[in-house]
């Protein structure tokens, strides 16, 4: 690609278009050369080396969750106006993209490993099960009461924390949060009140930014979705649309396309029918939806666009 | 100005293509020396002053922003417009450092999430918006404008986009200050036009921190003397007699003053200043006027506002405004 393409792409898509293939592919291109120049560890890579298909799966996943789902092409559009600007925050993305994924793969056994700590004899607790309350044994002995704000004001009061280690000579990562981290925070947290072992994973994953990303499998998420679809997907993406279309029954078309501005007795009025029938009708819309994978947001889009034009 | 992309330092020619970047870079010299050529350079390509068409910024309207320091646009949001500056508040696209001086606006504002450092608002001149790229809708700009009123009245925001920060360890604290500090270029061409009234000290205070010396302005090759320039820069001489358009903005350039409508407000108030024309109005003649005291001299006012008019004329076509 170049500046002179770049420019034309740029405004092209802020105001409106899809992303043209020639920027995916040079998007695509910043990623493999990231990791054929060793920019990028092995173990950012998902199978712990760089083969040819963990490559394409990282660019991949990273233009769903990235560029698409999150909107993050148009963020990095808007704020660069040239081509080598774009590549470098290109690079970014996809670097922070590898770490968000360490660090959700690597906090897969948080609770366990929080609760094997509280039980290891620095603590004292009161109650049973997930009620358990855990205090300090010379801390305070009032539970904790502050709402989730409050919780992570804590969290983020404790101070910096390392996050991912990489073990060089076990080659290995380490758990998010290694052992003494881990103490450090659980410690932190409790002196400001007694506290569930949930309570303390909830401030742990609020503070690390830990929340699993909502797959885009829900009609009012794929309803707001707004971004465009990859282009070398096209042809399936296609065949879906026509198929989605073919399933729906006229109402259930009409119900698709009424936005969320439009109150469903209001709806139900225009369409001749009861609330009820609008409910049902969305249930049915979003088995079809899912049933054919038309509930991705690119599709769905070209779904409803189709739907829109006809309806001119 | 940031290092390039890793991959342009991959590129063939990267070596000559980022020598003046590489010169002051060890990082960047080592990636280089490292990495095999693969790749098409690109240009490197400064921050435009693109002309804007189309209505300029309102209070609501989200905008990129450049300054000559940077090669990344800025977005924010307008919050006040006025001829010659904006009031924007910044809008980022990571939210991670959000704290109860933030808000956050979600993604189905902008099409992906932002923090809008409050704390962060501040001018720019009017030259530096590059282009529209949405606009707020009135509750978000309402929010926004609520937010700005109640952290600088010292009250809390009534919706913070983040958890209050209570204790010095927190590493949010460092994170705003980082953030501050990449924010300054984009503002630094407003805040340097704001340290005088008038051009000429305004001139003498850049020259001041960039230690320039006047052969470095090549004012000799305008046909401007030293001295004049020295009373110019001292806000004793009007510059509408004393230094042709041609020459001030080629010294302007020089030191890295931002073609504005600023500067012609300062150029006026320059003029208006020190103006000695011909149309002077003799002091009224006293009764008792003690021999030997000439009358003093009190320029015309209308013939100082047409000549400072005259003058930012001159100097808006030599700026291309």
């Amino acid at each position: 690609m170049t500046e002179v393409e770049y420019v034309a792409a740029r405004a092209a898509i802020l105001a409106g278009d899809e992303p043209p293939a020639s920027l995916l592919e040079d998007c695509r291109r910043r990623v493999v050369l990231l990791i054929r120049h060793a920019a990028l560890p092995a173990h950012y890579s998902p199978y712990g080396v760089w083969s040819e298909e963990a490559t394409e799966e990282v660019y991949a996943d990273w233009v769903a969750v990235r560029l698409v789902e999150r909107g993050q092409l148009r963020a990095m559009l808007q704020r660069a106006p040239a081509l080598r600007v774009f590549r470098r925050m290109v690079e970014t993305s996809v670097r922070q993209h590898l770490i968000d994924g360490l660090k959700r793969s690597q906090a897969t056994n948080l609770y366990e490993r929080v609760v094997e700590l509280l039980e290891g004899g620095q603590f004292t607790s009161s109650g049973t099960g997930p009620g358990r309350l855990w205090r300090l044994v010379h801390g305070s002995a009032e539970p904790f009461g502050g709402d989730d704000r409050r919780l992570l004001a804590i969290a983020w009061s404790l101070g910096e924390f390392r996050v991912i280690r990489y073990d060089l000579t076990a080659r290995k990562l380490s758990p998010l949060l290694g052992s003494e981290e881990l103490l450090r925070f659980v410690v932190g947290m409790l002196e400001a009140g007694g506290m569930t072992a949930a309570t303390i994973v909830h401030a742990l994953r609020l503070r690390f930014g830990l929340e699993e990303d909502q797959p885009l499998g829900e009609l009012e998420e794929a309803l707001h979705a707004t971004n465009a679809p990859d282009p070398q997907e096209a042809p399936v993406i296609a065949e879906l649309v026509t198929a989605t279309l073919a399933e729906l029954t006229e109402r259930q078309a009409k119900v698709l396309m009424a936005t969320d501005d439009v109150p469903v007795r209001e709806l139900a009025i225009q369409l001749g029918c009861s609330t009820g029938t609008i409910s049902h009708e969305r249930g049915r819309i979003a088995d079809i939806l899912g049933r054919l994978g038309a509930d991705a947001p690119g599709v769905l889009n070209q779904v409803l666009e189709t739907l829109f034009q006809q309806n001119v | 100005m940031s290092c390039p992309s890793f991959t342009e330092l991959c590129t063939s020619n990267a070596a000559t293509a980022l020598r003046d970047h590489l010169a002051g870079c060890p990082r960047c010299r080592a990636i280089v020396a490292r990495v095999e050529a693969s790749e098409t350079p690109t240009d490197l390509v400064a921050a435009p002053a693109s002309h804007v068409v189309g209505p300029p910024p309102q209070p609501g309207g989200v905008w990129t922003f450049w300054t000559p320091t940077s090669d990344e646009y800025l977005v924010g949001a307008v919050i006040e417009a006025a001829s010659t500056e904006l009031l924007i508040i910044p809008l980022l696209s990571d939210t991670t450092w959000a704290t109860d001086d933030d808000v956050v606006l979600s993604a189905d504002v902008l099409g992906y999430p932002t923090l809008a450092p409050i704390w962060g608002a501040d001018h720019v001149l009017i030259e530096q918006a590059a282009e529209p790229v949405d606009a707020l809708s009135e509750e978000n700009l309402a929010l926004l404008y609520a937010a700005y009123d109640a952290f600088f009245s010292g009250e809390d925001l009534p919706y913070p986009g983040g958890s209050p920060v209570i204790g010095e360890r927190d590493p949010r604290i460092a994170a705003h200050a980082a953030l501050a500090e990449g924010l300054r270029p984009v503002f630094a061409p407003w805040v340097e036009l704001q340290v005088a009234e008038e051009l000429g000290p305004v001139v003498a205070q850049k020259r001041s921190d960039r230690d320039l010396d006047l052969e470095e302005l090549e004012i000799e090759d305008a046909g401007i003397e030293t001295s004049t320039w020295m009373a110019f820069e001292a806000g004793e001489i009007d510059p509408y007699v004393a230094i042709p358009a041609n020459g001030m903005v080629r010294a302007l350039g020089k030191l890295g003053v931002l073609a504005s409508r600023r500067v012609l407000d300062l150029a006026r108030a320059s003029v208006r200043a020190n103006y000695r024309g011909d149309d002077i109005t003799a002091a009224p003649a006293m009764a008792r006027r003690r021999h030997g005291v000439a009358p003093t001299a009190r320029p015309d006012p209308e013939a100082a506002a047409k000549a400072a008019e005259k003058y930012a004329d001159a100097l808006a076509k030599e700026m291309g405004l």
